[in-house]
């Protein structure tokens, strides 16, 4: 199977998601470094994620991934998920309170 | 099944590779799984409560001398007074109540891999099902003629903190205006890569305020480093002529210190310094070198699906002391905890371990208002095994953008600091 992609314009070895298994616990227990354990920051923190409209995660997510003036660090961060993983992080969120 | 059995047989089958297709027997063992953690600091806290959320019965219990942590993530800032060691300082005991973790209050002393049993140093052993070692790094004070034990408090290091971070701060409030602090740095890999010319920034920012004669050198063993031409432009801009670095191919290297005289010694000369930061060469912290979990670099390796050590069955390193593929950092070390937690529960559920995914960001602050950073989502290559960056999931804040974005960054390295210590600690 050939996963490794050939994005090898950075220099750095690297690999694509698109055939991925990664656990949706993985990726959103990731977000939690700045977003907070679940999502839920602390206060004065960035962005709440858990109870998010999935749609909302999901557009959110691609505007950063396009648009590196958006976000700042997040617009780096969201270019390492596939399409698939930011839907199924977005379900995820969305189902929390 | 006994234990003997069980740790017999997964060597036999050759470990967890094996493990899924004899989960059942994992699974239906009849006693609570007992996971014993080694070290309450980033990598070690993330895990405990990971663990509990992935493993709700398991019994987990943190070996962690320590009453409360001192976060190393921030202490640039108290060195030079931006901040206080206070909300740097957490306790275990959210992770107590709030997730049943249990914490004795003692340093691992010995493991024995074969009886899977921890001695304490009170002289009690805890017997465990999954080991996971978390200490950090040790200082080598073997590694650089004239720094050792004794000289160290002469020549605080700093780069762990607390009262070292303490002692480096009072001798940069007492130097005098036109004096050099010097700032040596180790080969890599050493904790927290960008820390070293964080640091060298903050010395200037203060130095330029309350001794602006004075100047900052770093010695450094290492060519580039990470964010270098974001510190550059940072230190071009905030401090003119003030911060001046010496590469390792220019004779950056330090080779001994004097802490009588206050002089370095490297490649390119010697340098005289009002105050001299010796950024140690390190090691995984002494327990990992003490069970066989290091090899001849003096880091744990291991597999970065799962953390488990390539020398110790049921062992798991993580954090600093583990050479992982990632960067020795807290952000780091909270990922790479996270998706042992999840690998762990599931090799006792018998279930396969899935693909990993870390999140390494970084913030570097020049000055109160000015920060620079850097992020990275790292996966495993399927193929190789090693730590690859994630389609182009990498990158750095920008060249040439506004003080008011590095305002921002500024702010968001607020918001990223309260939720990693939450996130690790509450
Ligand atoms: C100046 C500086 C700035 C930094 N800035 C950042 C930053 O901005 N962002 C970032 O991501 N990282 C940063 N770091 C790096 C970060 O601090 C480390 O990578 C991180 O602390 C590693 O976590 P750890 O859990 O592996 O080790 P540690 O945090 O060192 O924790 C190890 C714990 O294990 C305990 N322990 C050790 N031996 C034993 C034993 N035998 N028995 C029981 N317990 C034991 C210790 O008491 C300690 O509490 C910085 C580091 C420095 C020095």
């Amino acid at each position: 199977m050939r996963r490794v992609c050939l994005a090898l314009a950075l220099g750095a070895a690297v690999v694509g998601t698109a055939h991925a298994d990664t656990d949706v616990r993985t990726l959103a227990d990731s977000c939690a470094i700045c977003h907070g354990t679940d999502g839920k920051p602390p206060r004065d923190g960035l962005d709440r994620l858990a109870g998010m409209r999935s749609s909302e995660f999901v557009e959110e997510m691609r505007e950063l991934r396009d648009d590196p003036d958006e976000g700042r660090l997040m617009s780096v961060i969201a270019r390492g998920y596939s399409d698939a993983e930011i839907r199924a992080m977005a379900d995820y969120f969305a189902k929390l309170r | 099944m006994t234990e003997i059995t069980r740790r017999g047989f997964a060597a036999l089958v050759g470990g967890a590779a094996a493990l899924p297709l004899f989960g059942t027997s994992f699974a239906s063992a009849a006693r609570t799984p007992r996971v014993v953690v080694i070290g309450g600091g980033f990598a070690g806290a993330t895990f405990a409560k990971y663990l509990r959320r992935a493993m709700p019965t398991a019994r987990i219990t943190l070996v962690e001398p320590k009453k409360s942590y001192v976060s190393c993530v921030y202490s640039n800032e108290v060195v030079v007074g931006l901040s206080t060691l206070k909300p740097l300082t957490v306790g275990y005991a959210a992770l107590a109540e709030a997730y049943g973790i249990r914490h004795v209050r003692r340093s691992a002393v010995a493991i024995d891999p074969v009886a899977r049993r921890v001695t304490l140093s009170s002289g009690d052993k805890l017997p465990y099902d999954k080991l996971v070692v978390a200490p950090g790094m040790a200082y080598r004070y073997d590694a650089l003629p004239g720094w050792n034990e004794e000289t160290a408090a002469l020549l605080p290091a700093a780069w762990h903190a607390g009262p070292e971070t303490t002692q480096l701060a009072a001798r940069l409030k007492a130097m005098p205006n036109g004096g050099t602090a010097i700032i040596t740095v180790p080969p890599a890999p050493y904790r927290c890569p960008p820390a070293p010319y964080e640091r060298a920034s903050l010395f200037a920012w203060y130095l330029k305020r309350t001794k602006p004669a004075a100047k900052v050198l770093i010695l450094d063993a290492n060519e580039t480093f990470p964010k270098q031409a974001l510190f550059e432009e940072g230190w071009a801009k905030l401090f003119p002529g003030m911060v001046t670095r010496i590469p390792g191919s220019k004779g950056g290297a330090v080779q001994s210190v004097d802490a009588v005289a206050m002089r370095v010694v490297a490649g390119a000369g010697s340098f005289s310094g009002a105050v001299i930061n010796i950024i140690p060469p390190q090691r995984a912290g002494d327990l990992a070198t003490a069970a066989g979990l290091t090899d001849q670099t003096g880091w744990c390796p291991v597999d970065p699906r799962t953390f488990a050590s390539k020398l110790v069955p049921d062992v798991h390193v993580l954090g600093d002391a583990a050479a992982s593929g990632l960067p020795k950092s807290a952000t780091s070390a909270n990922a790479g905890a996270k998706v042992a937690a999840l690998a762990i529960a599931k090799l006792f559920a018998g279930r396969p371990v899935t693909d990993p995914l870390f999140i390494n960001t970084c913030y570097s602050r020049l000055a109160p208002d000015y920060a620079i950073g850097i992020a990275s989502v790292f996966g495993v290559d399927p193929v190789s095994g090693a730590i690859v960056v994630r389609n182009t999931g990498t990158g750095t804040s920008p060249l040439g953008a506004s003080l008011g974005y590095r305002k921002e960054e500024a702010e968001d390295a607020d918001k990223w600091f309260r939720a990693l210590m939450s996130d690790t600690f509450a």
